[in-house]
Order: C-alpha cells, then structure tokens, then sequence
C-alpha cells in the first residue's frame, strides 16, 4: 500500500517545505561561517604583521644581539590566549641564530614561505592540533626571519560555532516540521469536511483516502465529477419528464378542441355554440399555462449555464419590440416613450430576451391602471426599465408580483400570474436581477417601475414625462 | 389543377386523422405513415410537395428523422408538427432543418395557411423588383408602396408586414408567421399586439379609398384582397 505521506497533498506540502527550509539555512550558516573563518584568520595575520615589522625595526635599530635577545622574550611569555607564537630566526648561510620552529615544521614546507617576497602561509607544526600561521621577511645583511602564531584560538570559536549553527539547523526544521504538520491537520479536516458535504450532493458516501485515488483534492474533484453527472442526469430526466407532459398533454387536448370545432361546424343552437366556443376558449388558457410553466422551468434549468448564450444586441430587441407595442400602447391611450442606448450588447438567448420584455409590456398594458404613459429605457450595463405612471403596486404586494400566480396588482386582471416569474426566471438565466419599485413613493400616482440589472448596479432616475 | 399530395408521419391515430380530413378537405392528398422507419422509406421515394412530421414517435424523435431525411438529400420542405412548441423546441427544430415549426394543438385554418404559405414558398420564383396584387403595389429594393398609383405612408415595419402580404397574395398569412418573419418572435404575446398593427396597417392601405384591402381572417391570420 503507498504510504499516507506520499498521496496526501498536505504532508507532502509539509515536507517539502521542510526541506526547503532547512536547506535554505544550512547554505545561509555555511556562508557566515564561511565569512568568519575568513575573518578570524585575518586578523591573527594581522597581529602577526604587526609583530614582524616591530622585530624587523629592532634589528635596524640595534642590531643582531637585539633581536636575538627580544625573540628570546616572546618566547618566555606564556600566552594568556591560546594563540602560541613561533619565531625562526636564521642566517644567510641558513643557520639557526634563534626560534622555537627548529625541528617543529617540514623544511619543505618551511622552504614554500619565501622570505625574499614577505611570503605567508598556514602550515602544520609538531605538537600542536592547529597548524601555524607564518609570515616571513628578509633583514638587512641576509637575515630571514619567520614569525607566527597557531590558529587554535580561531578554530575553537570556529568548532563552537558549528555546533551552534547545526542546533539552530534542527530546531529550525523541528519547527517548520511541527507548524506545517498542525497546518496540514487543520486543512485536511476542513478538506474533510468540505468532501463530506459535497458527497450529499453527489449521493454517494463520503470519500475516504483509502478509496480514492491522488491527493485530498483529487478527492474532491472525484466527488465534483460524480455531482456533475448527478446534475446533468437530473436535467435530462427534468427535460424528459417536461417532454413528456407537453406530448401526453397536448396531443388529446388537439382531438377534444378538433372535436369542438367540429361541434361548431354543425350545429346553430345558440347554447351548444357558447358552451363550445367556452371550453375551447379554455383549452387554450389552459395550454398557454402550461407553456408558461414549461418555459419557467427550461429558464431555471439553464441558469448559470452559459451553453446556449451569445452575443445579442438588446438594443435592437428593444427597438423591435417598442415598435410591435406602440399602435398597442397608444390605442390604451397612454404613450409610449422609448429611450434607448446605442450598441448594448449582452450573452444570451434572444428570443428569451424578447419573451422577458413582452411579458413586462404586456403586464404593463394589462394593468397600469389609471397610468398616462408606459416608459421603456436602456443604458449600458445593461439596465433595463419598463415603467408606467399608474396606480402602482402597494409595497406589501411588491414581491408578491413575482411568485407564481401572485397577481399582486389586481384580483380581477387576466392571465394566469406567470408572466412576471418568467421574466424573473429569464432574468437570472442572463446573471440579471429584476427589481420593483414605485416612481413617485407616497405621490397621488406612484406608479411602477420593473428595473432589470447586474445585482450590484444602482437604481436609475425615473424617465421624465414629456409635456 | 393536380392536388398537391403530402406526407404525414404521425403516430398518434387521432391526430392523424383530424390532420388527414382538415387536408383533404382543402383539395390535398395525404400520405399516412404511422412510424419513422416507413417514413423515412416513403420520404426516400420522394412524390411529396412537402413532410408534416411529428416531432415524438415513439421512442423515436421526429428530429433524427428529420436529420435522415436530409442526409439522403431530399430538399423537400418539411414541417414539424409538435407538441414539444416551447419557443426553444421551436428554435432547435428549424435549426434542424425545419421549413416550418407549428406546436399542437393547432388551429386548423392555421394549419391549412401554413400549408399553403410553405408550398408557395417552396415554388416561389425569386421575387421581382415589384410585387402586384389588386390595386397595390410594392417596390422591393426602393421599399416603397403603392395603392391604385397613390404612395402609402408606411413605417418600416408596415412596409415588411405588406411585403409579407403580398408574397403570399391570396393566401392567409397567421399570427404566427407574422410575428416570426416581421419580428422575429416565435411565441405569440398574450395581448392583442398584432391585431392592433394589422388594424393600423388597414388604415393606411384603405385611407382615401372605398374598399377594404386587407381581411382578418378570424382565429388565424389575415390575407388581403382584391387580387
């Protein structure tokens, strides 16, 4: 079986950032330490440098003997530091005037410090665990004349502070390891949960790791896929189960009102005829509510689905259907004004589009009572309003409009209330919001207002009267 | 004149029969397959000025059917007769290759003028650069018209309503076609919005003149007159 570490995403987060990090902070310390190593050794040359020429200026000042006898000093003093000095002195024939060094260090590697060029080096010397640094110079009269000083001092603080370095490395990653592992707990529970809820949706039992193949959102996406099927089966048997009620509806209804009119066509009783011509009448009230309801429903189904959506001009809808409803209008004896924004252009379904602004003018002829003018408008947004002057809708009533059959305006106005909840199904098919709201609040004629828009968009001022 | 002979594959017996005696008694012939394998068969012999095709047979949809048909490259006109008539149905039919979408259940003087309307269609010539029926007549690229010589005052949309008239001259021209081939629309709007056009459109085709051109045929459509 694959470890549990190797199929959670989260673990493997946490490891990998582990590594990262302390990896990250082992070449940080190696480049300090780095630094301070060059550092220490430096400045132990420096000292040395400084030493050198003061013994070099003894001999120029008071010669051989005193030179002799001040190495002879240094020699006798006993470091309070570690550092141990070591002094060569020899003559140009290469014998040893004075020094600790004789029989400590290799001739050869004595012989690669060049007195001639003030040559320095590090070499190893017998009896000591750190090698020596040494730096050596040519006097007057032929003399050499080597001084150093051992780098035990250095390479101690050195040691010490590897040992640093490599504890802060640990609980460095200690850290890291123990964060990232309480992170990874606490996401993969949420994860969990998340998993569990959508596999509600899905209809399937919650995942668990051990069943599913990859990470913890493979998982979800396992369970994601399942929840698309799910829809996509409830849609088609949605779409079936539509389908059909129209055929096994539809069909009969066609013989009865062939029936009917068959009826009409041979009969002159004058009771026969109105009963006939009312129950006709009523099969096709009938079949308009089930178009309406049918259509409410394809609407809701396909919302948030942009499948079936394209590019439509509503500007031109608009204008076509003021021009279908203006001889309309104005035998109601109201006028229609129409404004409407050039190129506004929305992703949908055109002759959807057209139905939701029928529905709201046909809803407007049917019921702006009392009304002089039905207004029509467009701007970019898009922000589309349908509004009268009537009597309006008392705020009570105002959600009430869009619930099927609400007829919140008025008990006695035909239809079958499906027309505003289609266009508020249609609505949201588009991502659109609709609203309603008075023109005037609290004037003598309110009047209404159906404002059609993006959720977060404001409401625009009411379209002025022309006198 | 020969009676045009039509194919109806219908399953449902009842429809079939109400559909066969509302088109025989307007002079045409009708074939009946009740089932889309012999439908497909009598469509492939050919003979028909046109297909009235129910869209659920069965298990079968109309539309494969419909898909077969022009597959074996029958350009016969073909409508679809359905009970599926939401304006989406619509839309996917004549996307199909639908002539003609009509949703049951029908009026049958609305059926007869959809008949008509589809088979004159169909054996049009392209049109002339003037249409004349009776006392009007209509200039198709200078989009102007004329009532015994004397200019109509139309509005583009009048004008698009007449030219429609007069494609079909004689024949009724429905509530249905009007509002898809003039506005687009395939659903009819619960008010009486055409009827109001169309009695505006009568206004100005009969102002300063005797007789009526342009008759409401009732329950289906309008037709004008005079021809």
């Amino acid at each position: 079986m694959t470890p549990r570490w190797r199929t959670s995403l989260t673990l493997t987060l946490v490891l990998r950032m582990t590594t990262v990090t302390v990896l990250l902070g082992a070449v940080m310390v190696w480049l300090v330490y780095l630094a301070v190593d060059r550092v220490g050794d430096a400045l132990v040359m420096q000292t040395i440098d400084t030493d050198i020429e003061a013994l070099a200026d003894q001999y120029n000042a008071q010669g051989l003997a005193a030179l002799k006898a001040r190495i002879g000093d240094r020699q006798a003093v006993v470091p309070l530091e570690r550092e141990q000095p070591f002094y060569l002195l020899l003559a140009p024939s290469g014998q040893v005037e004075a020094g600790n060094l004789v029989g400590r260090v290799e001739p050869a590697a004595l012989a690669a410090i060049d007195p001639a060029r003030s040559g320095a080096g590090e070499i190893p010397i017998r009896g000591e665990p750190y090698p020596v640094l040494l730096r050596a110079t040519r006097l007057r009269g032929g003399y050499s004349l080597y001084a150093g000083l051992t780098t035990r001092g250095s390479r101690e603080a050195l040691a010490g502070l590897r040992v640093q370095f490599l504890a802060a490395l640990l609980f460095l990653a200690i850290g890291a390891v123990t964060l990232g592992l309480l992170a990874s707990a606490r996401v993969r529970q949420r994860l969990a949960r998340l998993a569990a809820r959508m596999a509600v949706l899905a209809g399937t039992p919650a995942p668990s790791q051990a069943g599913l193949q990859g990470d913890e959102i493979d998982a979800l996406d396992q369970v994601l896929a399942t929840i698309g099927q799910r829809i996509a089966q409830l849609l088609a048997a949605q779409r079936d189960v539509t389908d059909n009620i129209a055929h096994e509806t539809r069909t009969p209804l066609m013989v009865i009102d062939a029936r009917l009119q068959d009826i009409l066509e041979h009969t002159r009783d004058p009771v026969v005829i109105e009963h006939a011509e009312q129950a006709s009448r009523e099969i096709k009230s009938m079949l308009h509510l089930l178009d309406a309801l049918l259509d409410i429903a394809a609407a809701e189904a396909g919302r948030g689905d942009a499948d079936g959506l394209s590019e439509v001009s509503l500007t031109e809808i608009c204008l076509s259907i003021a021009e279908l409803y203006r001889s309309s209008v104005s035998e109601a004896g109201l006028v229609l004004a129409v404004r409407v924004a050039p190129d506004v252009h929305l992703a949908g379904e055109a002759m959807q589009l057209s139905r939701l602004l029928v529905n709201l003018l046909d809803n407007a002829l049917k019921h702006a009572t009392g009304a002089t003018f039905v207004g029509l408008s467009l701007d970019p947004g898009p922000v589309l309003v349908v509004e009268d002057d009537g009597e309006g809708i008392a705020p009570a009533d105002r959600e009430l409009v869009f619930k099927r059959y609400g007829r919140g305006r008025s008990r006695q106005a035909r239809g079958h209330g499906l027309g505003l909840p289609l266009v508020q199904a249609i609505a949201k098919r588009h991502g659109l919001t609709i609203r309603v709201s008075a023109r005037e609040p609290g004037g003598e004629r309110p009047g209404t207002r159906f404002i059609i828009s993006r959720p977060d968009m404001p409401e625009p001022a009411p379209m002025e009267i022309a006198s | 004149m020969t009676a045009h002979r039509l194919l109806l594959i219908e399953d449902d017996p009842d429809a079939a029969a109400i559909i066969i005696g509302t088109l025989t008694a307007e002079g045409f012939a009708v074939d009946w397959e009740q089932g889309a394998e012999g439908g497909l068969a009598a469509a492939a012999r050919g003979g028909h000025a046109m297909i009235l095709l129910d869209r659920m047979l069965g298990d079968c949809d109309g539309l494969d059917v419909l898909r077969a048909i022009r597959r074996i490259g029958a350009v016969v006109p073909v409508m679809v007769l359905s009970a599926l008539s939401r304006s989406d149905n619509r839309t996917e039919g004549l996307e199909t290759g639908a002539d003609d979408y009509l949703g049951k259940p029908f009026d049958r003087g609305e059926l007869v003028a959809r008949v008509r309307a589809l088979i004159r269609r169909t054996a049009a010539q392209p049109h002339g650069a003037v249409l004349l029926f009776g006392e009007l007549e209509l200039h198709v690229k200078s989009r102007v018209a004329y009532r015994a010589g004397k200019l109509l005052d139309l509005t583009p949309k009048e004008y698009d309503i007449l030219q429609l008239l007069m494609t079909h001259a004689g024949d009724t021209v429905t509530r249905e076609m009007l509002l898809r081939e003039v506005w687009n629309l395939n659903f009819d709007p619960q008010t009486s919005v055409i009827d109001v056009n169309m009695s505006r459109l009568r206004g100005q085709l009969n102002q300063g003149f005797e007789g009526n051109v342009l008759e409401t045929v009732r329950g289906v459509g309008f037709r004008l007159m005079g021809g």
